[in-house]
């Protein structure tokens, strides 16, 4: 899988990006590709996401500048924002098996986690990755031409502060937690990216 | 022939899905590969695309339905000719107010079943999918051509920005449509056959920039889409075509006098019809600056459609004058006030303002000497009048040096250097200046 790291990207630039990549990728003209990258502070509600999951007001936000956009992943609300490695896998499935998927990239965070003494899991009917009751890594996919698009979110340095404003994907009480808060100290984002791009590398394969 | 839209199988432990929505109605024609619908499992959406060109003819699901897969979800009619059904089929539910539905999850349990197939005979000639990556439904398709609205000009609160039914019905609620100001200058999206927009390469995204934080008082007003088409246009375009400005120093005391005898005659003339003329003249003459770039080709355009800039107390439309080089002063002129009235009237369609080949602009009635336009993609050249001055002047009376008064304008000509050359695009401006102080208009 062929990966490409893109730095901060805003929200819309991301997504035009992907659409870019997905049509290109449908058209077999580039490889599987993942894009990792971090936004700017940003919250997001899937398709199928509620408002009422925003704790504060929308008027608040937009004095502060951060924009809500509604997307066409599945799951709820989240946040993006500085300290967290973004992953948007460009995958191409001939033989689509969206719940395997799922699970690889839950696989793959796990995998990658591990590798910084982060011992993490999954929780199951809860999609995403968990470090005890609290979640590291959110997950939340789209298929377009039968190719892949969104991905996951994995907190590295997140201000946890921004998830307290919302019900995290819809789940009253979760809490979010990252890397530095389980480990009391962060290793480097691009430590961080390079495992997670080798994982996905090595866990992402078989769909076409 | 027909060919069944199945609910495809999205894995192997998934039985079946909801769908969330259709994004086409019976009766549309759709190309291959175009989104049919939006289906829904755990934590997974997927947009299932026509397996083949042709027109809809049936949906057989409605929307917030879970179904099995393999489940026939919809027909397309492939043979162009086919008299469709007469009965009337299932009314989709547009789900237009909530965009969603209560997340219904996928079962997880009984035997695997193949995968669908996937592929199906194709038919010729797709038609053309929505331009560009805006997709709306057919009723807010329907809304819009009734009321005549941009919807570019909305701000869409549904999934990735669309524009939905509630948006159409709360713009046309806020009576904004009569107000509606295009965008200043040129950004207008182009009929033309716009290159698609090009893949942009991973390197290609915004480099981080420097964090600005807003400081205690500042005010951060976030884009609207319509601002950030504008910005999107405008760093097109610029990232497009190397721009070159070359400016000439015209005297418009002929088109003074023009304008002088015109209004003898009860007829009231601005300086910017006579600027069109000489424009459309030098265009019929310079075939090159009233062109289009289609990948690595360049269009010379048969017809020479202006956009002008028509200044409105709301802000600057470009409605698009067809045909300018046809036309006469007084006919330029007539379509001038029409426009400029309409536009405060809100009453300029969309259609209006596409389909240009050149644009011409100018600064407004507070204006100034010269600046440096930026092309309106894909055209090639834009032309833009500085303000008229009174200036002394050295000019030749029978073979002496002598000073006059002259109304004089430096005219600015932007023209894409990748199509362009120098020498051609000079000629150009040149001919335009020589038809305007010759004073040749019809």
């Amino acid at each position: 899988m062929h990966t490409v790291w893109l730095g901060e990207v805003g929200y819309r630039e991301a997504l035009d990006l992907q659409l870019a990549h997905i049509d290109r990728r449908a058209e077999r003209k580039i490889p599987d590709t993942l894009l990792l990258l971090t936004h700017p502070h940003v919250y997001t509600l899937g398709r199928a996401g509620d408002d009422a999951n925003l704790l504060v007001p929308k008027e608040t936000l937009a004095r502060e500048g951060i924009p809500v956009e509604r997307v066409g992943r599945g799951g709820d609300i989240t946040y993006h924002g500085p300290g967290q490695l973004v992953g948007y896998p460009i995958v191409l499935m001939e033989k689509p098996d969206v719940h395997r998927f799922v699970r690889s990239i839950e696989e793959a965070l796990i995998d990658a986690l591990g590798g910084f003494g982060v011992d993490a899991r999954r929780i199951g009917g809860l999609t995403g990755v968990w470090v005890g009751e609290r979640k590291i890594a959110s997950i939340g996919v789209g298929i377009r031409k039968w190719v892949t698009y969104h991905g996951f979110a994995l907190n590295v340095t997140t201000d946890l502060s921004y998830f307290r404003r919302i019900h995290l994907c819809g789940l009253k009480g979760r809490e979010a937690t990252s890397i530095a808060e389980v480990r009391g100290d962060a290793p480097p984002m691009t430590a961080v990216r390079d495992a997670v791009a080798a994982a996905c590398g090595r866990l992402l394969l078989g769909y076409a | 022939m027909l060919v069944d839209v199945v609910m495809p199988q999205l894995g192997e432990s998934v039985v079946e899905g909801v769908v969330v929505k259709w994004l086409v109605a019976v009766g549309d024609l759709v190309a291959k590969d175009q989104p049919l619908l939006e289906i829904s499992t755990d934590k997974v959406d997927a947009e299932i695309p026509s397996p083949a060109a042709g027109r809809v003819a049936q949906l057989l699901v409605k929307a917030g339905e879970t179904v099995p897969i393999q489940t026939v979800l919809a027909k397309i009619e492939t043979d162009q000719g086919a008299v469709l059904p007469v009965e009337e089929p299932a009314k989709p539910q547009w789900d237009e107010e909530t965009e969603g539905f209560p997340g219904h999850l996928a079962r997880k349990s009984g035997p695997p079943i193949p995968a669908p197939p996937r592929v199906e005979p194709t038919a010729p000639a797709p038609p053309p999918p929505l331009p560009g990556r805006m997709r709306i439904t057919p009723v807010v398709a329907r809304m819009a051509a009734e009321h005549g609205i941009d919807l570019s000009r909305i701000a869409g609160t549904g999934i990735d920005g669309r524009v939905t039914r509630k948006d159409v019905e709360e713009y046309l609620a806020s009576g904004e449509v009569a107000a509606a100001p295009a965008p200043a200058g040129v950004p207008v999206p182009p009929t033309a056959p716009a290159p698609a927009a090009p893949p942009v390469p991973p390197k290609a995204a915004p480099a981080p920039a420097p964090k600005a934080a807003p400081a205690e008082g500042d005010q951060v007003i976030p884009w609207t889409p319509i601002r950030k088409k504008i910005a999107e246009h405008m760093v097109a375009s610029k990232r497009t075509s190397p721009h070159v400005h070359i400016f000439a120093e015209v005297d418009m005391h002929k088109v003074a006098a023009w304008r002088a005898k015109a209004k003898k005659e009860g007829v009231s003339l601005t300086y910017l019809p006579f600027v069109v003329q000489a424009a459309a003249k030098a265009l019929r003459e310079n075939p090159i600056m009233n062109a289009t770039v289609v990948g690595e080709s360049t269009v010379l355009k048969k017809d020479i459609h202006i956009a002008v800039a028509v200044d409105t107390e709301k802000g600057l439309l470009v409605p698009v004058l067809r045909h300018a080089d046809r036309k006469s002063l007084k006919e330029i002129s007539a379509a001038m006030d029409d426009f400029g009235a309409r536009a405060k009237a809100g009453k300029i369609s969309p259609d209006e303002l596409s389909g240009g080949t050149f644009s011409v602009t100018n600064p407004g009635l507070k204006g100034n000497l010269f600046g440096t336009p930026i092309i309106n993609q894909p055209q090639v050249g834009v032309l833009r009048l500085g303000q008229i001055v009174r200036r002394p002047v050295v000019i030749d009376v029978d073979g002496e040096d002598a000073i006059v008064i002259r109304p004089m304008m430096y005219l600015c000509a932007a023209y894409d250097h990748r199509v362009i050359d120098g020498v051609a695009g000079n000629g150009f401006l040149y001919r335009v200046r020589e038809i305007l102080e010759a004073g040749d208009f019809s």
